[in-house]
């Protein structure tokens, strides 16, 4: 085989370099999102209920500046401050308490992912595909982490809370109840493009395979 | 004629009107119509039905709500949901001239502690006195959380007539509550301190500070709490919270509720857990179970030590005595609540999603065999919580308080954070009925709900938050009372009423017939005291007494004006003012305002006041009437001149305003010569008639009466001058005595349509 007729490395550069790009862009997305909808959280006045929104980031205030006639309002409700108020009475921990070394480690981890990708683009040598892999598992990866760290606010409820309820795992995905609350929680646009960026790298892993087996 | 005029005149103007907007002004709108206009639905057709008063119609029901921290009482009928008045009580209120008069301002004083006056107070839990466990329309008394005191308010002219303060607690909230017959008012404490407002540290807490009950004495014939007549028991340093007296069976108890019986100390800003932790973690607290007829047996035995002039049982004597007894309840409670007939008593469990009813019967059996699970840490018995349950039911979130209906087993119960309203039945345990309320729903109110015989047909939800609910005015919102219709099986609201002044707490409702408020005072009435003023002059001795450095105004007021209408003070002198509504007239109330100085008066008919003014000041103080009194009005003034320092009062020269000559008192006199033939048509119809058979026409002409009298006295002044041809004189008292006239005819016409519309006959 000649030079001319090797499989190019264009397409998988392509695909890796916009998986990049997204993931890029998806550190700055909302990933996932909770609301609390309550009788006194009435949903004319509070259309996103108590909202948060988890970020890579940070955790993020979900409520939106209300559109109205009527009243003059210059700052949304802070829902973060919000849920935390509400949350004190069962002796939850405060939001700030969640995956703080994994927020503050991410712009590292998200610039160490791109720097593999980067590598993985001109890198052939052994366990090349090692190189794709933290990209692809982004998605799962939060998933797991958001979920431990449910799991981790419902089992370590403050007995001084003034409110007792039984431990129990709050709903990663879906609808729940807890008192008078009705809990939602779920994935954002962010979450999206992480699967996107997953699926995108996977596939330049995939046609990287193929080019090399080729060469 | 010329009502006529201006009647045809204004018909003639909105004719002209409608035709220039004939597409809109068409026939009037049908109810369809304004249905599809306003967005109303059927529902709200008939809940507007039931709650519609139409004009000069009457509410079944007048409740009476705390204002919380405003200090006073909001007065608001049902089912119409308006609000008739505000009761000053703790906080001064210029409209009533409470804390700008010096009756006021006296009685303020004496019912602040250590000689300041404290100008407002935490309003929260309205009683209405009761004889034989029902209201009796006489009393209503309400207390102050934050300094501990207690206000008698009566129900005859809805003032404030006493306030107390409680020598020994210095935080409360199980207060006003009485006894059935009110033979006390009790008053609880609820954050602990050393009685006797004393210092100790908090890490002696548990030695040194108290939690206590008073029992205010009550002198109903007299209207008077009787401090010597007072007693208080010393408790442990929990949280006592709200209390409720037994009835029937139970007469002789009471039940007060706890919580932090933790008897945690916070210290948020040293590192440890707030109040709020620490205060909420036992599973249970304690419900006082008191035995006040026989507090009050140990009381008069002398067995008590008197702290800050309060006497007060000690711990040691309430325990040996057996005075109190305690039974575990859910953790921090927050309603108790004793069933119509005394045989239950059900505790709202707050942070706890039951209602737990107690049974009298089981908790008195375990007392009289001495029956105890244990002993607290001051060796106070405690009951077997299980065996003196009837039952526990399962409402929903933050159940606070209860209200009885007028149906035997029916109670309904606030659900704070569910921000609901439940129906249940205690007797079987079962929950009937639910209706959500916006929002957090705090006290509630049944008709009559705590007496031995609650009339049922309505409920009020008193909501902390309304956020939504009405036309934004800010961030500080109005709270919102809901009025539900309960007669029915299910629970339908009916009304939301913004509450525009406080944060109310608790509110009582009474059937309106029960009461009967006076419409004037007796001549000369100190309104403060109810009792006769030593200030009050009659027309015709009014006196200014002058003393070196005092001026002192004996005077009257009557439409429209006062006198003295001008007083001369020299600089630095002290003014006081008493004057005294010589009106009989219903409504007739005068108001009396000066200038650059913090008074107003309130003079309803027969009431003296009096307004003091410490250092006058050199100047001119123009004084006016406050209340649109009548079409003088604006008219009713005076001056006070005062005078700087040593100068010499100026005799009043003779061209000041108009002078009047000979045909001006002839063209006055003939006026008031044809009034007169009018005014003696008008009695003469009035008295062919059986008027004395209706009490407004004997009351509107015994006020007619009056006034011809003042007529007739203006016109011997007239008669007088005009013989001695002062004609300045006599036709300024000419016009008096038409004024006075005009005030009669007015009434005796008003009395003539009385009359004619409610069917009065001709008698011979």
């Amino acid at each position: 085989m000649t030079e001319l007729q090797k499989p190019s490395a264009a397409p998988f550069r392509l695909l890796t370099l916009a998986g990049m790009a997204i993931l890029a862009a998806a550190f700055f997305s909302p990933i996932w999102w909770v609301s609390l909808k309550a009788p006194n959280y009435p949903p004319e006045t509070f259309p996103d209920g108590v909202r948060i929104v988890f970020q890579f980031n940070g955790v993020k205030n979900g409520c939106q500046l209300r559109q109205s006639k009527e009243v003059e309002e210059d700052e949304p409700l802070d829902c973060v401050h919000e849920m935390n108020t509400i949350n004190h009475y069962i002796g939850m921990h405060p939001i700030a308490d969640g995956a703080k070394y994994e927020i503050a480690a991410a712009p590292y981890l998200f610039a160490g992912v791109g720097v593999m990708l980067l590598a993985f683009m001109f890198y052939s040598g052994p366990f090349w595909w090692l190189l794709a892999l933290p990209a692809i598992f982004v998605p799962i990866g939060f998933v797991a982490d958001y979920s431990g760290w449910l799991w981790y606010y419902g089992h370590t409820l403050s007995p001084m809370g003034a409110f007792t309820v039984k431990p129990f795992m709050p709903t990663v995905f879906g609808e729940g109840k807890v008192a008078q609350f009705s809990t939602y929680s779920y994935p954002d646009y962010g979450f999206g493009l992480l699967v996107v960026a997953s699926f995108a790298v996977l596939l330049a892993l995939l046609l990287r395979r193929k080019q090399l087996r080729q060469r | 004629m010329r009502l006529e005029l201006s009647r045809t005149t204004a018909i003639a103007t909105i004719l002209a009107l409608s035709g220039a907007f004939a597409n809109s002004a068409s026939a009037a709108e049908s109810l369809q119509d304004v249905m599809k206009r306003r967005n109303l639905s059927e529902k709200d057709m008939l809940a507007a039905a039931k709650t519609y008063t139409p004009s000069g119609g009457r509410d079944e029901f007048l409740t009476f709500s705390s204002s919380g921290h405003a200090g006073s009482i909001i007065v608001y009928g049902i089912p119409s949901m308006r609000i008739y008045k505000y009761i000053a009580v703790f906080t001064p209120e210029p409209w009533q001239g409470y804390g700008f008069d010096d009756e006021s301002k006296a009685l303020l004083k004496a019912g602040s502690p250590q000689g300041q006056t404290i100008n407002w107070g935490d309003t929260h839990h309205p009683n209405l006195s009761k004889t034989n466990g029902d209201y009796d329309g006489q009393w209503l008394f309400i207390n102050d959380k934050s300094t501990p005191r207690i206000a008698v308010i009566s129900l005859k002219d809805f003032e404030t007539r006493q306030i107390v303060v409680n020598p020994v607690l210095t935080n409360e909230h199980g207060g006003a509550f009485v006894t059935n017959n009110t033979e006390y008012v009790m008053e609880a404490s609820q954050l602990p301190s050393p009685l006797g407002h004393k210092y100790a540290p908090l890490d002696k807490f548990n030695d040194e500070f108290r939690g206590g009950i008073t029992y205010w004495k009550f002198n109903k014939d007299a209207g008077k709490i009787e401090q010597e007549n007072s007693f208080t028991l010393e408790l442990p340093p929990y949280s006592q919270d709200l209390v409720s007296s037994g009835k029937g069976p139970s007469e002789d108890w009471a039940f007060l509720n706890s919580f932090c019986s933790e008897r945690y100390v916070g210290g948020i800003e040293s590192g440890k857990p707030p109040f709020e932790a620490g205060c909420s973690a036992n599973d249970t607290d304690f419900m006082h179970i008191i035995n006040w007829k026989k507090a009050e047996a140990v009381f008069k035995a002398g067995k008590f030590t008197k702290i800050n002039g309060m006497a007060v049982i000690p711990l040691k004597t309430v325990i040996d005595e057996g005075l109190v007894y305690l039974v575990p309840e859910p953790k921090s409670p927050h309603g108790v609540d004793v069933s119509p007939d005394g045989k239950f008593v059900i505790v709202g469990g707050k942070l706890d999603s039951h209602g737990s009813v107690f049974d009298f019967a089981k908790m008195k059996a375990q007392i009289d065999a001495k029956k105890f699970v244990g002993k607290d840490a001051y060796g106070f018995p405690i009951l077997d919580m299980k065996e003196s349950l009837h039952t526990q039911v399962a409402l929903g979130l933050g159940p606070l308080h209860n209200q009885y209906d007028s149906k035997p087993c029916v109670v309904y119960t606030s659900l704070y954070v569910d921000s609901q309203i439940v129906k249940w039945d205690y007797c079987q345990g079962k929950v009937l009925d639910k209706i959500a309320i916006q929002y957090n729903v705090g006290h509630l109110l049944t008709m009559g709900g705590d007496t031995m015989h609650p009339d049922g047909h309505y409920l009020v939800a008193l909501n902390k938050l309304s956020i939504d609910r009405f036309n934004p005015v800010g961030p500080l919102h109005p709270q919102n009372h809901q009025l539900i219709d309960i007669s029915g099986d299910k629970m339908e609201l009916l009304y939301d009423l913004p509450i525009g002044l406080g944060e109310p707490h608790q509110a009582v409702a009474i059937r309106a017939d029960k009461l009967k408020p006076t419409i004037r005072y007796k001549y000369g009435t100190d309104s403060r005291t109810e009792e006769e003023s030593k200030f009050a002059v009659r027309p015709g001795s009014e006196k200014i007494v002058r003393t070196p450095g005092k001026v002192e105004v004996f005077g009257t007021v009557i439409r429209s004006h006062y006198n003295p209408e001008i007083v001369e003070a020299e600089e630095g002198d002290q003014v006081t003012f008493h004057w005294t509504n010589s009106e009989r007239a219903e409504d007739e109330t005068h108001g009396f305002a000066i200038s650059q100085n913090d008074v107003n008066l309130s003079l309803e008919p027969g009431k003296t006041a009096s307004a003091t003014i410490e250092h006058a000041k050199a100047g001119v103080y123009p004084y006016y009437c406050t209340e649109f009194c009548s079409a003088l009005h604006l008219e009713m003034e005076g001056y006070l001149m005062v005078r700087p320092k040593g100068s010499a009062i100026e005799k009043a020269s003779t061209n000041v305003g108009t002078v009047y000559t000979k045909a001006d008192f002839d063209k006055q006199y003939k006026a008031c010569l044809d009034t007169q033939s009018v005014i003696d048509k008008v009695v003469a119809y009035i008295t062919s008639t059986n008027f004395k058979d209706f009490p407004t026409a004997v009351g509107q002409v015994e006020d007619a009466t009056d006034q011809l009298k003042f007529g007739t006295e203006a016109r011997a002044k007239a008669d007088d001058y005009a013989k001695k041809e002062d004609w300045q004189n006599a036709t300024l008292w000419a016009g008096q005595w038409w004024q006075y006239q005009v005030k009669a005819a007015d009434i005796g016409l008003r009395t003539k349509t009385y009359l004619e519309q409610n069917g009065a006959r001709t008698v011979k």
